[in-house]
């Protein structure tokens, strides 16, 4: 629910324009609209907005059909229409919970502001992801919440939907909220974000911060970075609703858990009832999009000053799924059983916060498909053991995808008749996991026009821990002179080799630990990065304290890199990476090379997060230098 | 271990017999010589653990500096004093000591519930044309006083039938996660059947909704309280704020893991450490009762169970289910169709990763009825605060 525009233009909506707002809405429930009553009017005297909502089925919608007057306003107060839809759900006052978020990025360039949400039935989990309520607006004033600003949306069960509303100030009235259906800016934050290519999918509710300790919002016993500005504090509407003492206030803890099951039992469910569509190569490349491409973001932040941070921050949280569906439980590793990454020291002041993970819900997504068999975990495997080593925001992963889409629309590949979105799965997987000459700038003249990534083994994936160009090429070369089956990784699972189940996941296990033991700033490097990256191309990032993203090096921007673990170029060792017995393996970051950066990403990151020159110039004697003095490796020899 | 009325010029000379006397007592019968009550002497591993019979560390000197890396019981005992002093997740408190039900990560599936709180799922799939009348399977519920008397089926076999039908009603309550500090070892005094209504058809009977393992019964929480307030703790050099000793929590944790060899649980490090600073301040009740039973009132059914921030509510989707009015030790939290058919695999590590961490054991603490009087000279009684239990980080 921290989908918040960066700025909010006061309203003037005038109720007449809202009938321009819903354009696409009346097509599903227009049959209705003749005689069902919109309150005081029929709603087809509320034009499009009447004919919409009449074919609504969400709790709001429903509510709004029996409170809508003819001029398309409501006048209820914001606490009673909460009230009165707790009620139409089977739920008394008493179900309400507020919870609170408050950072800089609800108010731009201003103080915190406190956003409220709301929801009803808020103890049953059948029904309390079934609407969310938020206030997050100032009044006039500035200092409460203006509680006729209202965003809003609701699970319809017939359209298997989120329907998203707001509500807007009339001008000249003390009390009348006018309502807004489907505004544009939801889309902005609750759909995926505007450069993931292909379809559109249903908007989903957000919550960037999934796990404790929630850092924003309020949180009990202990909220971390949330304040809410002392005249708030005190003002009716905030004090009714979320002040010390309200009974309506609530831990963000208690949020989480109704936003999991949104995602799991409404947006998740929802489109994977898609594959079972006729089979249309657009729509089935949107129902494995999720695999390869982040459509939303979840952020972790370490709990406390406990050292405690998810293991999602390093290792993609699909991949528990993916083992679990192997043989459930029983794997060795911390990564999958501790699921956290034990910083030392606990409490140090350069804790790692917001740190930017794969999207909670597209990850219970993945997991739906695999329990529901519309994947295997080979499929999964497959796509998430390349360029593992970059869990979130893989510029490999989504751009395999990016580069099948147009190749697949006008070369779909061929099934029968009756096929369902289903049947397309493996076709498409095999199709997006095939790579062309000129894709990430592969070439070489060996290579032929089309390299499928398959391993050639079929008890075996491919995996590829660093998804930059370089290392793809020396993978494809391997491909093309069929060595992939002798290639070996490094330790820690640097370079490219084929691998089992059993295999992949001690690789991991091994950068876990490596990262484990590693000093903060590298995580702190990393999460730089990634941050910077989501503040460009997520609307909803959140905010991110003094965040200089102007000093921090992109990812994709350490030029010369020309790893997969060897700095040998073609040679199809899988990277060949150093081993140090058993230390970090530090790959080529102690010698001095021409090429920016070096090929252990976390030592790289690490450097230039002091020293960008390593990154943007050369990987000189001062950059070997600093991969100790910074104390981004324990040694180089 | 040396009782507190011993004087220390005995010590190194009894430490040895002195373990096995600290367990001895409960377990007269076992032949092993180091024997201790029911499964609280296994190592997770369900090996006997190599916990040092000499009453030391291994690797942290009882002066006070450490010696190379550190060992397994130290590293445990940080790892463990970490958790315990998460702000967000504090274990000591004035009113209660705390931890979550969710057992330590590396605890194996057959071992989960550890912590004087035991759990396991129910899921009642709905009738499909194959199976029109389900039965309701019980997973995951320990057997008996320790893992090796197994658990019912972990997995919830379901069929394609099922799988769609659980599909397409996806918030429909088919399932539920159960946890249970009623302890193992007390019968509720209405009987077997209390008429607490039935759990997704499984009736809420004494023998499936009672604790099972021998370390969650009233009988062992006495022991640990009696255990770390008589005996003492490696000292250490209390004048030396370095030395790893210096800290309440690591020195309980080592005459626990010296004592009972659990350092890698939540619970027993955390009565302990409470217990050993009640100890070392001179603390007791003021009627002159048992502190132990203050702490753990045999008359009760076990540690009341809560929130981290509220002791007497529950995580959204989670109600008590009490066989004793406002007893508090049962808690049922619902489970959605569309989460038995994501995790149908192994709904018990389901009901961990989702609600384990935010089911709270409550241990009240009778701040009221406690009076302290530190014993003057006395290793680290000189710093006793108002609340002695409430250790700080």
């Amino acid at each position: 629910m921290t989908a918040t525009p960066k700025h909010r233009l006061r309203s003037v909506t005038l109720p007449l324009a809202l009938a321009a707002l819903v354009p696409t809405a009346c097509h599903e429930g227009a049959e209705d609209g003749d005689d069902a009553m919109c309150g005081e009017a029929k709603c087809d005297d509320l034009g499009e907005l009447g004919q919409a909502l009449a074919g609504f089925n969400d709790p709001i919608a429903t509510w709004l059909k029996a409170n809508l007057d003819k001029n398309g306003q409501i006048d209820v107060a914001y606490l009673d229409m909460l009230e009165a839809i707790a009620k139409q759900q089977g739920c008394d006052k008493a179900s309400i919970d507020s919870y609170i978020i408050s950072d800089a990025l609800v108010v731009d360039g201003k103080d915190p502001f406190p956003r409220v949400v709301n929801t009803v039935c808020s103890g049953d989990r059948t029904k309390a992801d079934l609407a969310f309520f938020a206030l997050s607006f100032a009044d006039e004033a500035g200092v409460d919440l203006e509680p006729r600003e209202i965003e809003m949306f609701a699970w319809d069960a017939a359209a298997f939907q989120y329907r998203f509303y707001a509500g807007h100030v009339v001008e000249g009235s003390d009390t009348k909220v006018a309502l807004e259906l489907d505004p544009s800016r939801c889309h902005e934050c609750h759909e995926q974000a505007p450069d993931i290519p292909g379809l559109k999918m249903p908007m989903t509710p957000i919550m960037n911060e999934l796990s404790a300790p929630w850092q924003h919002w309020h949180a009990e016993p202990v909220s971390f970075d949330h304040t809410v500005p002392a005249a708030t504090e005190k003002a009716p509407m905030f004090k009714l609703l979320a002040g010390e003492g309200s009974a309506f206030r609530k831990s963000a803890a208690r949020l989480e858990q109704t936003i999991r099951s949104a995602f799991q039992q409404r947006v998740a469910t929802a489109r994977l009832r898609l594959r079972r569509n006729p089979a249309n190569v657009d729509e089935a490349m949107s129902l494995l999009r999720p695999l390869f491409c982040d459509e939303h973001l979840t952020f972790v932040t370490e709990d406390g000053g406990s050292g405690l941070l998810s293991a999602a921050s390093v290792v993609d949280d699909g991949l528990a799924s993916v083992y679990f569906q192997i043989k459930g439980t029983g794997w060795p590793w911390e990564w999958w059983n501790d699921k956290m990454l034990r910083l030392t020291p606990p409490g140090a002041p350069d804790r790692i916060t917001m740190m930017a993970t794969r999207g909670q819900a597209m990850v219970a997504y993945e997991k739906q498909a695999l329990s529901t068999r519309a994947l295997t975990t080979d499929q999964v495997m497959r796509v998430r053991a390349l360029g593992w080593n970059e869990p979130t925001m893989s510029a490999l992963r989504c751009g395999l995808f990016q580069n099948a889409l147009p190749r697949v629309q006008s070369d779909p590949p061929p099934f029968a008749a009756g096929a369902k979105n289903l049947d397309l799965f493996p076709l498409l997987i095999d199709r997006i996991l095939t790579v062309h000459k000129g894709d990430f700038g592969l070439g070489g003249s060996s290579m032929p026009n089309e390299v499928a990534l398959v391993s050639p083994d079929a008890g075996k994936f491919i995996t590829l821990a660093k998804g930059d160009g370089a290392s793809l090429q020396t993978l494809v070369d391997a491909i093309v002179a069929k060595s992939l089956a002798t290639a070996t990784c490094g330790t820690d699972g640097s370079g490219f080799c084929l691998a089992t189940a059993d295999s992949f996941g001690a690789m991991i296990e091994a950068r876990f630990k490596a990262i484990e033991a590693a000093p903060r700033t590298a995580l702190t490097a990393q999460r730089n990065q990634l941050a910077c990256q989501a503040k460009e191309r997520y609307p909803n990032a959140p905010h991110i304290g003094d965040l200089d993203c102007s000093m921090v090096m992109p990812p994709g921007d350490s030029g010369g890199d020309t790893t997969g673990g060897d700095t040998t170029g073609g040679e199809t060792t899988g990277g060949g990476a150093d081993t140090t017995g058993g230390a970090v393996d530090v790959g080529d970051c102690c010698s001095a090379h021409a090429g920016s950066g070096c090929s252990n990403d976390t030592i790289e990151a690490c450097v230039c997060a002091t020293d960008d020159v390593c990154c943007t110039t050369a990987w000189d004697d001062v950059c070997v230098g600093e991969v100790v003095s910074a104390g981004c490796a324990p040694s180089c020899g | 271990m040396v009782g507190r009325d011993t004087t220390a010029g005995l010590l190194a000379a009894m430490l040895a017999a002195a373990v096995s006397s600290a367990c001895g007592h409960e377990s007269a019968d076992s032949d092993d010589g180091a024997a201790c009550q029911g499964a609280k002497c296994d190592a997770l591993d369900g090996s006997t653990s190599g916990a040092d019979t000499t009453g030391e560390p291994s690797s942290s000197s009882s002066d006070g500096g450490t010696t190379g890396e550190p060992s397994a019981i130290d590293q445990a005992c940080w790892d463990r004093r970490t958790e315990a002093f998460n702000p967000n997740r504090l274990s000591f408190t004035e009113t209660a000591l705390r931890w979550s039900c969710s057992d330590i990560d590396s605890t194996p599936a057959t071992a989960r519930g550890q912590e004087y709180c035991e759990y396991f799922a129910i899921a009642l799939p709905p009738p499909t044309p194959s199976t029109p009348y389900p039965e309701p399977s019980v997973l995951g519920r320990n057997l008996g006083v320790d893992p090796d008397a197994g658990q019912t089926p972990f997995e919830l076999g379901l069929d394609g039938e099922q799988v769609a039908a659980l599909e397409g009603s996806p918030d429909a309550i088919v399932g539920a996660c159960v946890f249970s500090s009623w302890d193992a070892d007390i019968d509720a005094p209405c009987g077997d059947d209390c008429g607490a209504p039935d759990v997704l058809g499984v009736p809420v009977v004494t023998d499936t909704f009672r604790m099972k393992f021998d370390p969650n019964t009233n009988e062992a929480a006495l022991a640990l309280v009696e255990d770390c307030t008589q005996y003492l703790p490696t000292a250490g050099d209390p004048a030396d704020p370095q030395d790893p000793y210096h800290d309440p929590f690591f020195r309980a944790c080592h005459l626990n893991a010296d004592v009972n060899e659990t350092e890698y649980r939540k619970s027993d490090n955390v009565i302990c450490s409470a217990s050993v600073r009640l100890a070392e301040c001179g603390c007791g009740l003021a009627s002159g009762g048992s502190l132990a039973e203050g702490i753990a009132p045999p008359a009760d059914l076990g540690f009341r169970l809560g929130t981290w921030s509220d002791a007497e509510g529950l995580p959204p989707g989670c109600r008590y289910h009490d066989v004793v009015e406002d007893a508090h030790t049962l808690v049922i939290c619902d489970l959605t169709a569309a989460e038995v058919l994501q995790y149908g695999d192994d709904l018990k590590s389901y009901c961990r990763d989702s609600f384990a961490d935010d089911v709270v054991v409550h241990v009240a603490i009778p701040g009221d009825a406690i009076v302290c009087n530190p014993p003057a000279g006395e290793a680290y009684a000189d710093d006793c605060p108002a609340h002695p239990w409430v250790l700080q980080p």
